[in-house]
């Protein structure tokens, strides 16, 4: 009996030591960090701390910190650079680019020192861990992955006077026909036809801000559409999107590159009014305009049976005159 | 009668070509007056409410300072907020992160017919607004450096890196992603993208809601390759990275 009882502990034993070992499989190559963004107002001269708390699933892992700068690509796409030299940087708890094992968890600290003589501006950099490759197994074709938790960092050095501008750069309609009316762009679309509205902002101050906001289409039809939250780095010019529901067909995905695409059935005037919020406050810039929604291509179609039909009319009776005189 | 009903069949057909060409009209656009305004919060402002005495803004041009909040700066001159995906819960800051689960290496082999996936979890505090990207580090060689070489679709167009296009067995090495917040372009379980080389980082899928419904959000990227006989004999060893953003 206590030879079943010893087997039966060592089977459990086996078993659970298992469980341990495929957890930890489970979790490997896994990094998590807090908090994932850091913004810092900060002004010349001055010098800051910035703590991180950073976790492993497992017992320990690996990761590799880096600092970079990074910027927005016209296309709103992440570009990572090198580190901007304006700040001195030293790193707590770690050496940049060598590997550092977390054991549970683990604390880094970046110490950023502005010059005195720094100009207020905006600086972005980002903490990088990336997770080392494992041994893959081989393959024919074997292609290992690491991974990379981005942590951007938002600095603003501030002179005496703090000032943000930021403005509506571009609200717009694709229509087919546009002409002016007392002072005031009118704009004709078809009212069966996707219709493409387009806002763009710009940053045109040494600081970002955040905006949101929202649409509003008033007329025969009513409606209103939330503008996601957006921020927009200094000196970006941004396509602000408003919240809908993700593209399916490629097309659709092209249409998606405007900030909103009305689909439905409108007829008669209505008006949008693009409504945006930047900072904090009630900053609000708006703008409005005017479409006229008629189905032209439905009228155009008619228009021109008429016209066929005028003419048809109108060659049969020449042609019957004409054989009229010959008789 | 037949003249009359061909004649405006053909103008039917004529006018949704017209419609095409007419869609591509210039927009326009109304430049503003910039306005100057208050400093963004720190930690981030959400709320979202509409005054209704928002004016037009080529009217509006105040000089705005900081809020008084803002420039609460402590001794050393700096004000300085952390930002946490959600709550400032420490438990749901530290699940910022990402994983691939038990498997980090993709194995394309003659027994799976050269096709791999793995699965790339964005842990549960990162279900807030965020970008998943990934970069391909070296492309798959052979240790004395011979590459696959970059897939061409067999559709019209050839697969490129920002663009999938359906795959039927053209030669190469080709990716997609899928998951609920996978970029729509892998829309077909055929819509593949060139795995190539490229110094750019290639979006695979963001998230854009605030949105603790759902314990995970788990991307799969899956590999693909068709190879030549003399190819399926070599051995090829490739690195990719994927990259979390947060967007909040």
């Amino acid at each position: 009996m206590k030879k079943y009882i010893y087997l039966i502990q060592c089977l459990l034993l086996f078993s659970l030591s298992l469980h341990i070992n495929s957890h930890v499989q489970a979790e490997n190559n896994t990094v998590y960090a807090a908090p994932a963004v850091w913004e810092v107002r900060m002004k010349a001269g001055s010098s800051y701390t910035l703590r991180y708390k950073l976790k492993s699933a497992q017992m320990s892992a690996v990761v590799i910190p880096q600092l970079v700068s990074f910027t927005k690509s016209p296309q709103g796409e992440i570009v990572y650079k090198k580190a901007d030299p304006s700040m001195s940087i030293e790193l707590e708890g770690g050496e940049w680019g060598k590997p550092l094992t977390i054991e549970r968890n683990h604390e880094l600290g970046i110490v950023f020192r502005s010059r005195a003589s720094l100009k207020p501006q905006d600086l972005y950099y980002a903490l990088l861990l990336d997770t080392g490759y494992e041994t893959p197994e081989p393959g024919n074709i074997t292609v290992s992955s690491s991974k990379r938790v981005a942590l951007p960092i938002y600095i603003s050095v501030l002179g005496p006077s703090h000032k943000l501008t930021g403005q509506i750069e571009q609200w717009s309609i694709e229509g087919l026909i546009g002409f002016m009316w007392f002072g005031r762009e009118l704009r004709f679309v078809d009212s069966f036809s996707p219709i493409q509205l387009r806002l763009t902002t710009s940053n045109t101050g040494n600081h970002f801000f955040d905006t949101s906001g929202r649409i509003a289409i008033n007329g025969p039809t009513k409606q209103s559409f939330l503008l996601t939250k957006k921020r927009i780095l200094a000196h970006e010019h941004s396509l602000i999107k408003a919240q809908s529901e993700p593209c399916g067909s490629l097309s659709e995905c092209e249409l998606a590159q405007n900030t909103l695409v009305l689909k439905g059935s409108y007829i008669g005037i209505h008006e949008a009014r693009a409504e945006v919020k930047m900072g904090v406050g009630n900053n609000y810039q708006t703008k409005s305009l005017t479409f006229i929604a008629l189905p032209l291509y439905h009228i155009g179609a008619v228009l021109l049976l008429i016209l066929l039909a005028s003419v048809y009319i109108l060659l049969s009776r020449a042609r019957r005159a004409g054989s009229n005189k010959k008789t | 009668m037949k003249t009359f009903i061909t004649l405006a069949m053909l103008c039917i057909v004529a006018l949704s070509g017209v419609r095409v060409e007419a869609m591509e009209s210039p927009s326009y656009s109304i430049q503003q007056i910039p306005v100057e305004f208050d400093s963004p919060p720190s930690g981030g402002d959400s709320s979202m409410v509409i005054s209704d005495e928002a004016r037009e803004s080529s009217v509006v041009a105040s000089d705005y300072m900081l809020s008084p909040q803002l420039m609460d700066f402590n001794a050393n001159g700096v004000v300085a907020s952390a930002i946490y995906p959600g709550s400032a819960d420490e438990k749901a800051a530290l699940d910022y992160g990402l994983t691939t689960g038990d498997k980090t290496s993709l194995l394309l082999t003659d027994a799976n017919g050269f096709k791999d996936t793995i699965a790339v979890r964005v842990s549960n505090g990162a279900r807030y607004p965020h970008a998943l990207s990934m970069r391909v580090i070296d492309v798959p060689k052979t240790l004395g450096g011979d590459l696959i070489g970059a897939t061409i679709c067999n559709s019209s167009s050839p697969c490129t890196l920002q663009q999938a296009s359906e795959w039927d067995g053209e030669l190469g090495l080709g990716y997609r992603v899928d998951g609920k917040a996978a970029t729509k372009d892998f829309a077909s379980p055929d819509a593949y993208r060139s795995f190539q080389a490229t110094t750019k980082l290639t979006q695979l899928g963001s998230w854009t809601k605030n949105d603790t419904s759902d314990p995970n959000l788990e991307y799969e990227f899956a590999m693909r390759a068709e190879l030549l006989p003399s190819q399926k004999t070599a051995t090829y060893w490739g690195r990719l990275q994927f990259i979390l953003w947060p967007e909040f």
